[in-house]
C-alpha cells in the first residue's frame, strides 16, 4: 500500500504566505483531522519554484499537527489556471488566495477563501 | 572509478555510519564537540569508519537504511547502502540519494546540550555538514539527481530552510518510510514532480506485512522487536504510532542476517523492550522469556535499546522477570551484564503526572521518584547498567520540580549507572511549545547537570574498568576514556571553583549482591 495513491483532501495557497493565511489553513486542517480520510495536500503555487522561504510559514503549521499525514507541494503560479480546469467535481478544492489582483476562474468545485 | 551503476543510494555521514568499535554507547560522543583532545581523535573514538567491501557497501549500516535498502531491493530497485566515502564513484550514475540520521543538524538532545554548554558545533552536525557540501553531489544535482532526506530527525529541516536551499534536497519525509518511499522512488522513475515535504500520520505506517526484513548486517547487530509506545508521554513523538510486535521468527531470522554477516552481538531495539508481547502496559512473561531464549541461542552478547523503568520494576516485583532474563542472558557464560537506556525523565511526581502520566504505570505518578530509585536497585543488583536520560526545561517546569530532580540523582548514587540530562525538544504532542533553548537556564538547572556529571564521572570508571572495555583488545580505547574522564574531572572542578560552587558530595554506598 502506498500513501500518495490514496484519497485527500486538497488545500491549494496562491499569493504571498502570511500568518493571517497560515491560521486559514490551520482551521482547515482542524477540521479534516476530524474526518475520515487523515489526509491532507497543502499546494502552494509559487512564482519562483524552489524558493523555500514559504516554508518558514509552513513550519508552523506542520508543528500544529499529529494526526494527519500532509504532503507538500509546490507548483507554478503559471499552472493554477489549468489545475482548476482540471479539478474534477467532489474533489472539494479548497483555494486559499492572498494576492491582489490575482483572477481566480470562477469554479463550483473549487471553494475560494481570500485572506 | 568503478562503472558500476546504482540507482539508489542510501547512505548517511560518518557519525551514524559507524559502529562505534562495537560499543554502542561510545556513538553518543558524536553528539558533542571534540573535547580536550583533537577532532580526528575525537571522532576515531566515536565514530572510526565503517570496514567496507570492494564496492563501498558497509560491513554494518544503521538499521532504518538497511530497512529501505531491503524494501527497494524486494520491489525490484537498484539500490544499496554505500558508505559515505564511497558514494561519490556512484553519483554520476545514480537516480536518487536517499539520507537518514538521527541528528542531522545536532539539534536533539544531547547534542543540543553539548552544544549549549560548549558554545561548540558538535561533530555530527559538521560532519553531515562535510558530505552533503561533496562536490560531487552538487554536480550529480545538476545532472538530475533526486535529494530525499529522512529519519527521526527529518523535522530538523524544517529549521534550517537555508540549508535545505543550498544543498538542493528535494523532499523532507518525517515519519515511518516503508509505504512513502516506495511512492516516492517511483515518482522519480516516472519522471513525475516530488513533493517538498511528507509527514506519515498514524493511519498511513506500514503493517507488520508491510516491513521488510533486512538483509544485511545493521549497527551493531540491531533488530527492532516492536515500533511505536503505548505510554503516551507527552515529548515523545514515538506514542504517535501504533504499537506493533514484530513476531519472533521475524526478529530471529535478522539476529541471524547479522550473524552469519559476521556481527556476533546485538540489540534488541524497542521503546520498551519489556512490553514485547504484551498487551498494552501488561507484561508477558512467556513472551519475553522466549525472546532473550531466542537470542541467547545466536548471539555473544546481547544489549537492550530501551526499557522503562516502571516494567523494570513491575517484571521483577510480579515476576521475578529481571532476574530469569538475566539468568538467560549470563548463561553463555561469557556476558555479565546488560546495558539499556532508560529514562528518567524527572524527579517531580507532579510534572511527572502533567507529561508522562503513564510512564509511571502500573504504579502511580505520584510514586514515580520511588519507582526510580526501585529499579535503580533492580538493575544494579542483576548488572544491568542504564544510562539513564532527563529532560530540563519542559513546560511547565518550576524551581520545585529541578530541586526535586536534584535530589533524586542524590539518592540514586550507589546505584551503577550514567544520568544524562537533556534538554527539551518539542517533539510528540509538545512538539509545538517553545524551544528550551529560548528559555533562560537557571540555577536550578545548573545543579541538575552537575549532579549528573558527577554521578556520571563516578561510575563512568567502574563500568570502563569492570564491564564495557575490560578486554585486553580494548586498552588504548580504556586508555583513551579514561584520560578523557581526568580531563572532565579536571575542567569540571576548575569550572566549578571559577563560578565558587562547592563541591557535590552525595553519599555513595556501594550495595554489593
Amino acid at each position: 500500500m502506498t500513501i500518495l495513491g490514496q484519497r485527500f483532501y486538497d488545500v491549494w495557497y496562491v499569493g504571498e504566505l502570511s500568518e493571517e493565511g497560515v491560521d486559514r489553513i490551520i482551521e482547515y486542517l482542524l477540521d479534516y483531522s476530524c474526518r475520515a480520510a487523515g489526509r491532507v495536500r497543502l499546494r502552494f503555487y509559487l512564482q519562483n519554484i524552489g524558493d523555500l522561504t514559504y516554508m518558514a510559514y509552513v513550519r508552523r503549521i506542520l508543528l500544529q499537527n499529529t494526526s494527519l499525514s500532509i504532503v507538500i507541494e509546490e507548483k507554478s503560479i503559471q499552472d493554477l489556471e489549468k489545475d482548476i480546469e482540471l479539478a474534477k467535481d467532489g474533489d472539494g478544492i479548497v483555494l486559499i488566495k492572498n494576492m491582489v489582483g490575482l483572477e481566480v476562474p470562477v469554479n463550483e468545485k473549487i471553494k475560494i477563501i481570500e485572506v | 572509478m568503478s562503472s558500476e551503476k546504482i540507482d539508489i543510494i542510501l547512505t548517511t555521514d560518518r557519525t551514524m555510519m559507524s559502529n562505534h568499535h562495537g560499543k554502542e554507547f561510545l556513538g553518543f560522543m558524536a553528539t558533542g564537540p571534540p573535547i580536550g583532545m583533537p577532532e580526528d581523535l575525537w571522532m576515531w573514538i566515536a565514530a572510526p569508519k565503517m570496514k567496507t567491501d570492494e564496492r563501498g557497501r558497509p560491513w554494518q549500516a544503521p538499521y532504518a537504511l538497511r530497512k529501505l535498502e531491503a524494501l527497494l531491493l524486494d520491489h525490484g530497485y537498484n539500490a544499496a547502502v554505500i558508505d559515505p566515502d564511497y558514494v561519490d564513484r556512484y553519483l554520476l550514475n545514480a537516480k536518487i540519494l536517499m539520507l537518514s540520521h538521527h541528528d542531522y543538524f545536532a539539534l536533539c538532545p544531547p547534542s543540543s546540550e553539548w552544544w549549549i554548554v560548549t558554545k561548540r558545533e558538535p561533530v555530527n552536525a559538521r560532519s553531515f555538514k562535510k558530505f552533503m557540501e561533496k562536490p560531487a553531489i552538487s554536480e550529480a544535482k545538476k545532472r538530475g539527481l533526486k535529494i530525499i532526506v529522512g529519519g527521526p530527525s527529518a523535522w530538523q529541516w524544517l529549521y534550517k530552510i537555508d540549508l535545505w536551499s543550498r544543498w538542493m534536497v528535494d523532499t523532507v519525509v518525517d515519519g515511518e518510510g516503508e509505504r512513502i518511499a516506495l511512492d516516492l522512488v517511483e515518482r522519480v522513475f516516472n519522471g513525475e514532480p516530488l513533493p517538498r515535504y511528507v509527514f506519515v500520520g498514524p493511519r498511513d505506517v506500514p503493517t507488520i506485512d508491510e516491513i521488510p526484513l533486512i538483509k544485511y548486517a545493521s549497527i551493531n547487530g540491531l533488530v527492532e522487536i516492536m515500533r511505536g509506545c503505548p505510554r503516551g508521554c507527552r515529548f515523545c513523538s514515538v506514542t504517535l504510532r501504533s504499537l506493533r510486535h514484530i513476531p519472533l521468527e521475524k526478529i530471529e531470522k535478522e539476529i541471524v542476517v547479522n550473524v552469519e554477516q559476521g556481527v556476533k552481538n546485538g540489540i534488541l531495539h524497542s521503546e520498551d523492550v519489556l512490553l514485547y508481547g504484551g498487551r498494552g502496559l501488561n507484561l508477558n512473561p512467556d513472551a519475553l522469556i522466549k525472546l532473550h531464549q531466542v537470542a541467547r541461542k545466536h548471539l555473544k552478547e546481547i544489549a537492550w535499546s530501551h526499557a522503562s523503568l516502571a516494567a523494570i520494576k513491575n517484571a521483577e516485583e510480579k515476576y521475578n522477570l529481571i532476574s530469569k532474563i538475566m539468568e538467560i542472558v549470563k548463561s553463555n557464560g561469557v556476558q555479565n551484564y546488560l546495558g539499556v537506556e532508560v529514562g528518567l525523565e524527572t524527579g517531580s511526581p507532579k510534572l511527572a503526572r502533567k507529561i508522562m502520566p503513564a510512564k509511571s504505570l502500573p504504579y502511580s505518578a505520584e510514586s514515580w521518584p520511588q519507582v526510580v530509585e526501585d529499579a535503580f536497585t533492580i538493575m544494579h543488583e542483576n548488572n544491568i547498567i542504564p544510562a539513564a536520560t532527563l529532560i530540563l526545561g519542559l513546560p511547565e517546569e518550576t524551581s520545585e520540580d529541578l530541586i526535586q530532580t536534584a535530589e533524586l540523582i542524590d539518592r540514586l548514587r550507589p546505584y551503577r549507572s550514567l544520568i544524562i540530562p537533556m534538554f527539551f525538544v518539542p517533539m510528540g504532542v509538545l512538539k509545538n511549545k517553545d524551544w528550551f533553548t529560548d528559555v533562560k537556564i537557571t540555577e536550578e538547572h545548573i545543579e541538575v547537570m552537575r549532579r549528573c556529571l558527577w554521578h556520571s564521572v563516578y561510575w563512568a570508571e567502574d563500568i570502563i574498568n569492570k564491564f564495557y572495555l575490560n578486554k585486553l583488545a580494548a586498552a588504548p580505547l580504556r586508555f583513551l576514556l579514561k584520560t578523557f574522564l581526568k580531563y572532565v574531572k579536571w575542567k569540571s572542578r576548575t569550572v566549578e571553583r571559577k563560578l565558587g560552587l562547592t563541591p557535590i558530595q552525595a553519599p555513595a554506598t556501594l550495595i554489593i549482591k
